[in-house]
């Protein structure tokens, strides 16, 4: 089964991108990776982000998730990894033109709004890019299998 | 020192004595004759004992990924990545920069056992790959951005390449990258140098000598 399943959904991004953009972003960091300078989290506020994951959820008849905010910098790259105690994401890219992801054993995936298997091997390669703004819902319990059933049903 | 670390590729096994299957995968990767730099790995050339500690990054299939080491310069300063070595198996759908990147990651895993070494600057040595042009090639400008990107500690030496072995040979002489802490610096280092355009004129005499002889 491939890693990335892609969604035809109208976020909001307009407003998703002005609320990531007016917050610092803070560079992420757990247990399991440590952390790099150049990924980072922005979760300081999330009205949008909320409102817009409801809003998503809802219409898929699909469980809440937790929304929040990345930047990867412009020319860089986030090194394979597997997520942190997540089960798998649902990943919607606020910028033109970005990179696409790359999963070890399958190759990239350009898209726009997808879920991803975060347990599987992935990254990004951001060189020669522009900054990369991601709006993630993660689950931490509900299977990527799980989430793609709902959304075919 | 024998430890494993379990990571997302798998698992790192660091230590520091000889055993049999450091042997075993040695003999894989004495086994890819693509290898130009191959004779690097043999006996003679890898000993394990020159190292303070040797890793190998190991697959769930407890099959090697890659494999380098750590070597002492001065009681202050060391060299990681020594006898870099990427298995072919695991060159994957990363393109042109797969070898890096695994890189990267591999370091990623090594990364927090290294800093609990007493070393003050730790450095990444890479040669020059050709004479066509001297100054910092491509290739490394790449490499060193993308070092940065991860963490702004990192510095590259931009005046030359630094003497990372005994002699004269162009070889010797190598494109550094380093971190230091407790304020030490590279100048308290002090390893010689030799300008970018003096050790382009070196690899073309080098090169001279061999197809003349």
């Amino acid at each position: 089964m491939k890693p990335v399943y892609e969604i035809q959904h109208n976020f909001d991004d307009i407003r998703l991108l002005e609320e990531l953009k007016s917050q610092d972003a803070t560079t992420y960091s757990d247990e399991k990776h440590g952390s790099y300078d150049n990924w980072k989290i922005i979760n300081q506020t999330l009205r949008w982000a909320e409102r817009e994951m409801q809003f998503f959820c809802n219409q898929f008849k699909l469980p809440y998730g937790s929304p929040r905010y990345y930047q990867l910098d412009a020319n860089s790259v986030l090194l394979p990894h597997i997520d942190y105690n997540t089960t798998c994401s649902i990943n919607h890219i606020l910028n033109d033109e970005a990179a696409p992801v790359t999963f070890n054993d399958y190759g990239e995936f350009t898209y726009s709004t997808a879920v991803l298997d975060t347990t599987k091997m992935h990254g990004v390669n951001n060189l020669g890019k522009k900054n990369r703004y991601l709006f993630k819902i993660s689950y931490f319990e509900t299977t990527y299998e799980e989430i793609i059933q709902c959304l075919q049903n | 020192m024998d430890k494993k670390i379990k990571n997302d590729a798998g698992y790192l096994w660091v230590f520091d004595y000889d055993n049999a299957e450091f042997e075993r995968v040695r003999e894989l990767c004495l086994a890819d004759t693509n290898n130009k730099l191959r004779e690097n790995y043999t006996k003679a050339k890898l000993k394990i004992s020159d190292h303070i500690f040797f890793a190998i990054q190991y697959g769930f299939d407890n099959e090697p990924i890659a494999m380098s080491g750590v070597k002492e310069y001065t009681p202050d300063v060391c060299r990681i990545f020594n006898r870099w070595y990427l298995f072919p198996k695991s060159r994957g759908p990363w393109s042109k920069r797969e070898e890096l990147i695994s890189a990267l990651r591999f370091m990623n895993g090594s990364m927090r056992e290294l800093f609990k070494l007493k070393y003050k600057l730790y450095f990444i040595s890479m040669q020059q790959r050709n004479s066509k042009r001297a100054g910092k090639q491509l290739w490394w400008k790449a490499f060193t951005t993308m070092i940065y990107s991860l963490n702004k500690r990192w510095k590259s030496y931009d005046d030359g390449l630094v003497q990372v072995h005994e002699g004269n040979l162009a070889s010797c002489y190598q494109n550094i990258i380093y971190m230091t802490i407790d304020n030490y610096t590279f100048e308290d280092w002090n390893p010689k140098i030799m300008s970018y355009d003096k050790h382009a004129l070196r690899m073309n005499y080098e090169a001279s000598l061999r197809n003349t002889t």
